[in-house]
């Protein structure tokens, strides 16, 4: 399966959550990997919505070395992170939030790629196996 | 629960506990499959608030997963009092309600 899905309203992060959690549920993870990986894609999908100016999310099932795993891309076209150490660092934050949101989200995952280019967007790629 | 609908409750609590007098706020979650980092600092928000208020918040109801999340999130509720069920969450409400009269006379 292989969808993506607009992030542009706090509306979308709650249909992308229903999403993810299918998903989760139909690869069979567990109920504690299931809410870890909506939690993180929860927390990436507020961040390309509030500072990405909106994104998208694409959720696919994937394979390795005989494992499977649910695959989730958030991106978006917003200015990008300027400095990425700094963004991953717990406490950090850019506004208001508790500035765990990437480092919170990257603990919650088995793998989490980020790439961001300064006027260009922020991309992440993060996957929990099961 | 969307954003504006967890921002929502934040006001309505706060406008409810100045209008009522409330001395106990009891929030049940036991439906809320995730909370993230948002939601989490909503739920510390309305505690704070309330306990300005002069309001008790226990929160009640967070599933075994979602507590393993949040902490692994990095978000451990250090100042939100919680109980597993709205039974338990109502005798810290009263029980506090009880000892402070008591302390009062």
């Amino acid at each position: 399966m292989n969808d993506s899905l607009p992030l542009v309203s706090d509306r979308d992060i709650v249909l992308a959550r229903q999403e993810t959690r299918n998903l989760a549920r139909q690869l069979g993870l567990s109920i504690v990997d299931q809410t870890k990986i909506v939690t993180a894609m929860s927390e990436l999908a507020r961040n390309a919505v509030v500072h990405g100016g909106g994104g998208s999310l694409r959720c696919e099932i994937v394979t390795s070395d005989g494992k499977q795993g649910l695959r989730l891309t958030v991106s978006d076209e917003g200015p990008g992170i300027a400095d990425l150490n700094l963004a991953m660092k717990d406490g950090w934050t850019s506004g208001s939030g508790l500035g765990i949101g990437l480092p919170g989200a990257r603990r919650l995952v088995n793998e989490f790629h980020i790439t961001s280019e300064r006027g260009r967007g922020t991309t992440v790629v993060v996957t929990r196996w099961k | 629960m969307d954003d504006r609908i967890a921002l929502q409750l934040q006001e309505d609590l706060t406008a409810l506990i100045e209008k009522t007098g409330a001395r106990g706020v009891l929030i049940d979650i036991s439906s809320l499959e995730i909370v993230d980092s948002f939601i989490g600092r909503m739920i510390g928000n309305i505690s704070a608030m309330s306990q300005i208020l002069n309001a008790n918040t226990v929160i009640v109801g967070i599933q075994p997963s979602v507590a393993i999340t949040l902490v692994e999130l990095g978000i451990t509720f250090a100042d939100v009092r919680t109980a597993l069920t709205v039974e338990r969450g109502m005798e810290i409400l009263t029980g506090v309600e009880d000892s402070e009269k008591v302390g009062d006379e």
